[in-house]
């Protein structure tokens, strides 16, 4: 070859590699140009989930129950750790110097949980720290930061039960509460009204775009949406009627525990342990609560034992939560027993009985049924025929009246006896009455858990038996279940509330109201822009933030409602898109996060017990904060006629103030004149545990207030529950409230 | 050919100059392609990275390139040739000097004189070196190549290629190989001579294919001068991003600045081995293509010098030079698009970096000094 053809091929291989390039250069950037700019513009960006403010929750009075702090968190990625165990190590241990926190730890915490999006190591940085991390972030690679925001409770463990707690969302990530966008490691709701309100407290999340480097440095910002805060939520609770309502009952159960106890043994039959020292009552939990009975309005609920909200916050290593909230001794402490403790009402159902009884007819308040002490069944062909007063005390001839204020168990089994076996009344009558007072079904409240208990009747005990034959062998109602039915015993169960509430509703002449907690709030956030902000990443290289909108829409029509406590003050009427319907509550745009501050109080604190407003009449008024508005709403109207109220209204007035009722003593000065009050105490029976001990009474002006105390395995209930109410309706009423004193046995037995 | 030589002997005449003279045939087209294309070196320096400190010395260096362009054409290569034994051992003491404790070590690699505040690379060197003591060896032998001079042509390659090897430096090596290749192409190697080579060159290929599959401290080594804080092993990342930025770029590009796969480190070394990346995201397929048209311009200069040089020492030289542009452009080029595997070695003209633009100068230095002397 001569040296001009060797040259030829020398261009030609040269022309082959410049034409190579040229047309890779032309495919990457004609071809594939679009797709490849697309890949660029998401490398840049980073879209992140911005949560909302969550809303604050107040008293009825303004006072301020759950804030909001900011926190700094650190986040370990595994992603960016180094992947050899040695500067893995490494990186913990410079961590381990930073944070105070030994590397054992940190890297135990990072190990326990298995998130590639990041576990958090530390929480409640200093700020100082999270500085320094950024600044030798090539010393800490897969360390971040976070801001985040946590609960705080300024009033401690008051209410607790009702406040709930927020934590992880877990489990809830798959079935979220609300329309919302949820993502792993949110706090939301998980009781009380966190849970219940989570959809108005939680707002709406932002979302904003980040620029960044390679290093993951933030070059630009764009808020592609701002995050709208939740809503603030006002609760009917009133904190001086808490306070001391918490107070009465811890006081209540205090001194139970100083007495000697007793075990039930079945069959009317007590352990005698009365002799002092021998056998003191447990009394390790129980329940008071206040309603209005004009609204529904819960004003103060005590469920104890009870728990910190502000550990939940923080998270719970799962062995410390079973010892504390799950095991046999710590006694359900999580759970709220106003709504989800299921107990026999006893004698204090013996209302639902009367007023069945005198409504249909069965008796007049003049009849009259000699209580020898027991009550046979006639022509009983059953195991047990006989049915005894508690203690077997004769209390002689009594009528309707008498047979509430000393308690007779065998005038309400002779009328239980009459209902089921004469045939000229409803067999199923006093179920019938029952659940007209609301008993059967929940209540509506607007809380998590709650356990209503069917009424126990025929059909309900042969659906059970023919379910499972060998649990339920006997399929039949007999005449003896109606009898332990007629004095709330055998398989009759209620909530503290929905007891509180029949006597609310007998007390205000017969509306059943659903009860509430707080008051209204508006129609929760829709969000629309989820879907659209989700979408990939648009080619365009608009950088202008987008203003998306979210729609409101209005909830479902309710049941009939009557405004009653509308406060008449400047309600703004023109408050942008929701009319000025619900003031208060547009989503605060303003900071509701307060700066993190170390002098937040942290959990012991009790409030002082403020002097209430007082009326013309000096009795205290309840307070309300400005543009809070409560539309109650009715659940039913009870027919209730004066000929069947009256005198038992007579007779459970006389339970507190006739020399022989069964809360005499407990009641014994107070000043009925202008704050009377009506009640029953009541004792459940449990086999082997000491008595429950329960008081409901209504009292006040218009009888405003309905109590209910129970007091677990504490003894009688005008024993131990009624001196609780007392202690309660005293400060209702403006007077001093004082010990609550244990009234020792008197000649009638205090049922 | 013949219109050109008689305008230029009306301006002899006119200037009183020997029609002859070197200075009469000095090539204007190919000092302005690679004038140009050192411009747009230092612009993309300057637009892709985040400060101006590169720019401000890469203006620096194509000065001193030009300088040493300048002061090689005046040089004549055949003196060069006359002395190509002194040139190649000055070449193999350099790459000694280099790997004793004199010579400093980068990432790794021991293959950096310390100059004051510069840094010299003798493997850049060493490819001038080794072209020169092939024309020489190559012209001095008047007779057909045969086995016994192959084999000594292969040990004068093979000399400062296994020096280089030693430092490690993989990349420069290579460029070794393509130099032989072309040379021995054009001193009229027979088929299994130059087979024999291309079996060298694709097990070698295969090598640096295979290390960058491996992990290991090999591979680190063998990419660490890329970029010192990328990760190594993220090397497929970083072509991933390379190939996004160039396409990103489109037909018209994104705009001088408006680089963010660039600007926002993405691309690795986006201002030395990268350069092309940054082009192709700035100034898309219009401004790649006038880069390569600038190239394909100054490399049909340097073949047509190859082609018109009066003995076959310039021919070789020429050739040689060509040989080591155009693969360090396809490799480069072909390395940001993902078509050639990742090894260290710079676009001509366009790389940051003292010792390749200096280097890359002084080779059409050399171009232009044998086609200026081409009628004498």
């Amino acid at each position: 070859m001569d040296v001009r053809h060797r040259l030829s091929t020398l261009v030609v291989v040269c022309v082959c590699l410049f034409g190579t390039l040229f047309a890779r250069m032309t495919y990457l950037q004609v071809v594939q140009g679009s797709a490849l700019l697309q890949q660029a513009e998401s490398n840049l960006t980073q879209r992140v989930i911005v949560p909302a403010n969550r809303g604050r929750i107040f008293d009825r009075q303004g006072r301020i129950l759950v804030d909001n702090q900011t926190v700094l968190k650190i986040i370990v990625v595994k992603a960016g750790l180094p992947a050899r165990k040695v500067p893995r190590a490494a990186v913990f241990d410079r961590l381990s110097g930073v944070l105070g926190i030994s590397a054992q730890e940190l890297t135990k915490r990072f190990e326990a949980v298995d998130d590639l999006e990041g576990v958090e190591v530390a929480s409640g940085v200093t700020e100082s720290a999270v500085v320094y991390l950024a600044e030798h972030e090539e010393d800490f690679p897969g360390v971040e930061s976070k801001l985040d925001s946590a609960r705080v409770y300024p009033q401690g463990t008051m209410a607790s039960h009702v406040l709930g707690y927020v934590s992880d969302i877990g489990d809830d990530l798959k079935n979220p509460i609300c329309d919302a966008r949820y993502q792993t490691g949110d706090q939301v709701g998980k009781a009380g009204v966190e849970r219940a309100y989570e959809c108005t407290l939680r707002g709406m999340p932002g979302l904003t775009e980040y620029v960044v480097d390679r290093r993951n440095k933030v070059v630009e910002t764009r808020v592609l949406a701002a995050p709208i805060a939740g809503t603030d939520l006002h609760l009917t609770l009133d904190p001086d009627i808490q306070a001391f309502t918490e107070n009465a009952l811890d006081d209540g159960l205090r001194a139970a525990r100083n007495q000697a106890g007793y075990v039930y043994l079945g069959g009317g039959q007590r352990k005698k342990e009365l002799k002092a020292g021998t056998k003191p009552f447990k009394a390790n939990a129980g329940v008071a609560i206040v309603i209005d009975t004009s609204n529904g309005a819960i004003l103060s609920s005590v469920s104890r034992p009870d728990y910190p909200p502000a550990e939940f916050t923080r998270g719970i290593p799962a062995k410390e939560y079973t010892e504390k909230y799950g095991s046999e001794t710590a006694n359900a402490p999580l759970t709220n027993r106003a709504i989800s403790g299921r107990y026999a009402p006893g004698s204090t159902f013996k209302l639902i009985t009367a007023v069945s009884a005198l409504t249909n007819g069965l008796i007049t308040e003049r009849s009259t049924y000699l209580d020898e002490g027991e009550f046979k069944i006639p022509d009983c062909k059953n195991l047990k025929c006989t049915f005894s007063n508690s203690g077997g005390t004769s209390h002689g001839r009594v009528d309707l009246a008498q047979s509430l204020v000393v308690s007779s168990d065998v005038f309400y089994y002779w009328l239980g006896y009459r209902f089921w076996n004469e045939g000229s009344w409803p067999k199923a009558g006093i179920q019938e009455t029952a659940r007209e007072f609301g008993f059967g079904d929940d209540s509506g409240i607007a809380l998590p858990y709650e356990k209503s208990s069917p009424v126990p009747d025929e059909a309900g005990k042969k659906a059970r038996h023919e379910s499972d034959p060998d649990i339920w062998p006997d399929g039949d109602w007999r005449t003896g279940d109606n009898l332990n039915l007629a004095i709330g015993q055998g398989e009759m169960l209620t909530t503290p509330l929905q007891l509180a509430l029949a006597y609310g509703a007998f007390g205000n002449g017969g509306i059943l109201y659903v009860p509430r907690i707080a008051f209204d709030t508006p129609p929760n956030l829709k969000p629309t822009i989820d879907t659209e902000l989700l979408a990939p990443i648009p080619t365009s290289r608009s950088t202008n933030s987008t203003t998306l909108p979210v729609a409101i829409t209005q909830p479902a029509a309710e049941p009939e409602t009557i405004p009653v406590s509308t406060l008449a003050t400047s309600a703004a009427p023109n408050r942008g898109a929701n009319n000025g319907r619900y003031g208060l509550y547009l989503p605060a745009q303003s900071d509701t996060t307060t700066p993190i501050d170390s002098s937040v109080p942290s959990g012991t604190d009790v409030p002082s017990i403020q002097p209430l407003t007082v009326d013309e009449n000096g009795f205290p008024v309840l307070q309300q904060s400005e543009g809070t508005v409560l539309t109650a709403t009715v659940r039913r109207r009870v027919d209730l006629s004066a000929d069947v109220r009256d005198p038992i209204l007579a007779a459970l007035r006389g339970v507190v103030s006739r020399d022989d009722g069964t809360a005499r003593a407990a009641f014994d000065g107070f000043p009925f004149d202008g704050f009377p009050i009506a009640g029953k105490t009541g004792t459940a029976q449990v086999e082997g545990k000491q008595d429950f001990a329960l008081f409901v009474a209504f009292g006040g002006p218009n009888y405003r207030y309905a109590v209910v105390v129970v007091l677990e395995q504490a003894g009688f209930g005008g024993q131990a529950a009624a001196p609780v109410a007392r202690q309660i309706f005293n400060g209702l009423a403006g007077l001093g409230v004082g010990e609550v004193t244990y009234v020792q046995s008197t000649g009638s037995q205090d049922r | 050919m013949a219109l050109t030589d008689q305008l230029s002997s009306r301006r002899q005449r006119a200037a009183g100059v020997r029609p002859d003279s070197p200075l009469l045939h000095v090539d204007w087209v190919l000092i302005t392609s690679v004038l140009f294309l050192a411009g747009v070196g230092m612009l993309m320096i300057f637009s892709a990275g985040r400060s101006t400190g590169f720019a401000q010395r890469q203006s620096l260096f194509v000065v001193v390139g030009i300088a040493a362009m300048v002061a090689v054409m005046a040089i004549d290569y055949r003196v060069l040739v006359d002395n190509a034994p002194l040139v190649y051992a000055g070449t193999i003491v350099l790459l000694l000097l280099v790997l004793s404790p004199i010579g400093s070590r980068v990432n790794g690699t021991q293959g950096w004189f310390d100059i004051g505040p510069a840094q010299l690379q003798p493997a850049e060197l060493a490819k001038l070196g080794l072209i020169i003591g092939l024309a020489g060896y190559g012209s001095a032998q008047r007779n057909q190549l045969d086995a016994r001079r192959f084999s000594i042509v292969l040990v004068l390659a093979a000399v400062p290629a296994g020096l280089i090897l030693l430092q490690p430096d993989l990349g420069s090596a290579l460029v070794f190989l393509a130099i032989l290749f072309a040379v021995l192409w054009m001193a009229g190697a027979p088929a299994w001579m130059l087979s024999l080579l291309v079996v060298c060159g694709v097990a070698a290929a295969f090598l640096i294919i295979k290390f960058n599959v491996l992990e290991g401290y090999q591979l680190d080594r063998l990419t660490a001068f890329i970029d010192p804080a990328a990760d190594t092993k993220r090397i497929g990342f970083n072509v991933a991003q390379s190939k996004i930025a160039i396409g990103s770029g489109g037909i018209t590009g994104k705009g001088l600045f408006q680089g963010t796969q660039t600007r926002y480190g993405f691309v690795p070394a986006q201002h030395s081995d990268f350069i092309f990346t940054a082009l192709g995201e700035q100034l898309g397929l219009l401004g790649g293509t006038a880069v390569l048209i600038a190239f394909s311009v100054m490399c049909s200069r340097i073949w047509r010098a190859a082609a018109s040089s009066r003995d076959s020492a310039g021919t070789l030289i020429c050739v040689g030079v060509l040989a080591l542009f155009v693969f360090h452009i396809f490799q480069n080029v072909g390395m940001t698009m993902g078509i050639m595997p990742i090894t260290g070695i710079p676009l001509p003209f366009l790389s940051y970096g003292g010792s390749s633009v200096l280097v890359s100068f002084i080779a059409v230095g050399l171009v232009l000094s044998v086609e200026m002397r081409r009628f004498r």
